[in-house]
């Protein structure tokens, strides 16, 4: 039983140990502001002639017809129509920003990429998939993968911390001071949210 | 180092991973489940719920308001009674008002005040379910990657960042010793562990370097 218990905190926790330091590091460059913002300075334009308008309308489908066309990859995060000429679309990945505008009058596309910073690539898979626009996340491989990858950080953690409570309570030796250090986090953990919640 | 040093090293290594592991296993789910709620919002079960109630008062604001937005609120604030993260101000021109969002990981605050009578036009109290608090609590604090001019101004939110920056540093300890353990680990079959590290390695890796590079 200990041996398995274990093996399985082992293995799940040696595989996990990436992702887990990316969730670590990310999280202190989100409380201090540690990542740059984009760097609007260094923002390419192009403009590309498009072989075939994409039809009318906001879905994303026709955002992701458009990137073809354009060879282009990226998570689609909103589509706006601007009357019957312009339509823009943002897209993101883990290093940049694209906001994509389409002119149908001239047929052409008009794409400014905003370098997003090596810090902002964990920042990008910290918050990937989240909350937001529910209706159009994980339209790109790469964050329905991420996505993935997220849940089972989650169940990862809660499969090593179960495992390490029945690890410790079966090492008799470690139980007082193990009991002493759960209980101070108990104390800790309750007071904080206690005050926070008020 | 000496067999005997060795033997010291990996014994306290292996105490501290249980100490840390233990000391922040609440701080471990509250984060593990409001990252799961964050990242299902089609999960209904998971799902936060908001309910918004306009809180009655009879008070008002001494006024005329600061010019400073940030001290205007304060005075809303200390004056109203409420307790927590300035979140968001706003004057309108137009109404004459001048509203104020104060937040908290449980209910957020929204104060509307008169700019030149100081009379409270509304406050308003939204409070959320438990996993409302728990998704808030995984946010909350006080700054936005996205609107640098947000800062932290409430103690609670500061110490509150600070656990989490703790939480950060005993997670990469528990990752440092674990490997250090395995390691260490006598007469291990470590043929396994190797493929467990180096394909999650890869993987991240894949994400962090191989994505960029390919798109």
């Amino acid at each position: 039983m200990y041996r398995l218990l274990r093996e399985l905190h082992l293995y799940v926790g040696l595989f996990f140990s990436p992702f887990l330091s990316i969730y670590a590091i990310s999280a202190v460059l989100f409380n201090h502001l540690w990542a740059p913002p984009p760097a609007e300075e260094q923002a390419k334009t192009v403009r590309i002639a498009l072989e075939t308008l994409p039809p009318d309308g906001e879905s994303l489908a026709q955002a992701r017809a458009l990137m073809r066309q354009l060879h282009l990859s990226g998570e689609v995060e909103w589509i706006h129509r601007r009357g019957d000429r312009w339509t823009n679309i943002r897209v993101v990945r883990p290093h940049e920003s694209l906001m994509i505008e389409v002119d149908a009058q001239n047929q052409e596309a008009i794409v400014r990429t905003i370098p997003e910073g090596a810090r902002r690539v964990l920042l990008f898979y910290h918050r990937m998939p989240g909350p937001h626009l529910v209706k159009v996340r994980r339209n790109w491989f790469v964050v329905r993968a991420w996505g993935w990858i997220a849940d089972a950080t989650v169940y990862a953690i809660l499969l090593m911390t179960t495992t390490g409570l029945l690890l410790w309570w079966l090492l008799k030796a470690e139980r007082t001071a193990g009991l002493l250090a759960l209980g101070l986090g108990v104390l800790t953990f309750g007071g904080l949210v206690i005050a926070l919640l008020g | 180092m000496s067999p005997r040093k060795g033997l010291f090293v990996r014994l306290w290594t292996r105490k501290l991973h249980f100490y840390v592991g233990l000391y922040f296993l609440f701080f471990l789910w509250l984060f593990a489940l409001s990252g799961l709620s964050l990242n299902r919002p089609g999960w209904k079960w998971l799902a936060p719920e908001f309910r918004t109630e306009s809180v009655p008062t009879e008070r008002s604001i001494p006024h005329p308001l600061p010019e400073n937005d940030r001290a205007a609120a304060q005075l809303v604030m200390e004056t109203l009674g409420l307790r927590g993260e300035l979140h968001q101000t706003e004057r309108n021109l137009q109404t004459g008002t001048f509203k104020v969002w104060v937040h908290r990981p449980n209910r957020l605050y929204i104060a509307t005040v008169e700019q030149k009578t100081g009379r409270v036009v509304e406050l308003g109290e939204r409070r959320t379910n438990l996993w409302g608090v728990l998704r808030d609590l995984h946010t909350f604090n006080g700054v936005s990657t996205e609107d640098r001019s947000q800062r932290r101004d409430w103690v609670f939110t500061t110490i509150w960042t600070l656990s989490m920056d703790a939480l950060a540093v005993g997670i990469v300890f528990l990752v440092v010793s674990g490997l250090y353990l395995w390691i260490v680990r006598a007469g291990a079959n470590r043929r396994w562990g190797i493929v467990a590290l180096v394909a999650g390695t890869l993987l991240a890796l894949w994400f962090l370097i191989g994505v960029p590079w390919l798109t």
